[in-house]
């Protein structure tokens, strides 16, 4: 271990690679399923988009990031599981919040097929020329929006009355424990239906989901 | 309803997805996987996999930034050492020259009785040092005391 740069006086440290070597080693294979589970769920999260991070790069860049000091790790005294799960949150949340100002790219396997007689048009034709496009438009038509999105999941539901309640009470904005009270749920019957409804979704849309407009 | 709406909605959802599993115990998770037939045997080992590599890649970046610095500094010395005049006699003349007006020279020489008495080695290798130290790095500006 050695003294954090930059903070003298201050007992904060960053774990050297071997210590963290050493804890993601002893790490049991649940611990490592769920910090597996977390990954794809929050890559998954990020959907599918040109240079999105897939598991593994999330996972990476985490671990760098305690490495590097970005996140402190206190051997025994912080849960580096939980560490993780935290940097892998907060790594999502910057890219979701960087996506909000950056100008909006289609990925070709979401685009309609074209004739192939047609001329192709490609991405960066579309990206640098913002004129209005007679074909452009038509393929941003084609492409899913937000509202059927929507209707695909919910209707991926509509013969588990359970899963298909506890998403209307999601949109509506209630929280677990809410509707756990008003369905008369124990929390291991709500946890098991929200981890079918995850698994049917991830199951229709195995790379992510589509990026709406 | 609008899109916007939808799209919120779509956020919402896949949140709700997420912070179940994080909030589920990692062992509850594992059962409730390993009863319902996935691989739980290769998302573990797949993240174990993927951590352990980040920390392999950041343990390379730092010794590749290690060497590249060492490199740099190698590099650095290798150049100086090829300002040294061509001739024995002209290194002499640099190191006498230099052991009169300036004072980082003259404490390096100064373990020598009489610099005349040098070989053409210990004039050489007199320099070398004097190069590492920096001695004649900014010789233009240095002072009869050796400060700039």
């Amino acid at each position: 271990m050695k003294e954090a740069v930059g903070s003298p006086g201050k007992a904060e440290r960053i774990a050297a690679p071997e210590e963290v070597r050493a804890a993601v080693s002893s790490l049991s294979e649940a611990q490592l399923f769920k910090l597996g589970q977390l990954a794809a769920m929050f890559a998954y999260r990020l959907g599918r988009r040109p240079g999105s991070p897939d598991e593994d790069d999330l996972l990476q860049d985490a671990i760098t990031r305690i490495l590097d000091g970005r996140r402190k790790w206190k051997p025994g005294r912080v849960d580096l599981v939980g560490l993780i799960a935290g940097t892998l949150r907060s790594i999502t949340s910057e890219i979701l919040e960087q996506r909000k100002h950056q100008p909006k790219t289609v990925l070709e396997c979401d685009l309609p097929q074209l004739d192939p007689n047609e001329q192709e048009i490609t991405l960066i034709q579309m990206t640098a020329d913002h004129r209005p496009n007679i074909e452009h438009e038509l393929m941003l038509s084609e492409q899913t929006t937000a509202d059927q999105l929507l209707g695909q999941i919910e209707g991926l539901f509509s013969d588990d009355a359970l899963a298909g309640l506890i998403l209307s009470e999601w949109i509506r904005g209630s929280s677990g424990t809410e509707i756990m009270g008003a369905m008369g749920l124990s929390r291991q019957e709500f946890d098991t239906a929200v981890r079918r409804i995850y698994r049917t979704v991830r199951g229709h849309w195995p790379e992510g989901m589509p990026d709406v407009h | 309803m609008s899109t916007e709406m939808n799209r919120k909605k779509l956020e919402v959802i896949l949140d709700h997805l997420v912070d179940s599993v994080e909030s589920t115990p990692a062992e509850e998770l594992f059962a409730e996987a390993a009863r319902s037939g996935q691989d739980t045997t290769q998302v573990a080992t797949r993240a174990k996999d993927s951590l352990l590599k980040g920390i392999r890649e950041f343990e390379q970046r730092k010794l590749h930034a290690a060497r590249s610095a060492y490199r740099a500094r190698s590099s650095e010395l290798r150049n100086r050492r090829f300002t040294l005049p061509a001739t024995a006699d002209e290194r002499r003349k640099l190191l006498f020259n230099s052991a009169q007006n300036n004072r980082l020279v003259q404490r390096v020489t100064a373990r020598f009785r009489d610099l005349t008495e040098l070989s053409d080695e210990d004039v050489d290798s007199a320099l070398e040092d004097l190069m590492e130290l920096g001695a004649f790095d900014e010789e233009d500006t240095q002072t009869d005391d050796g400060k700039s």
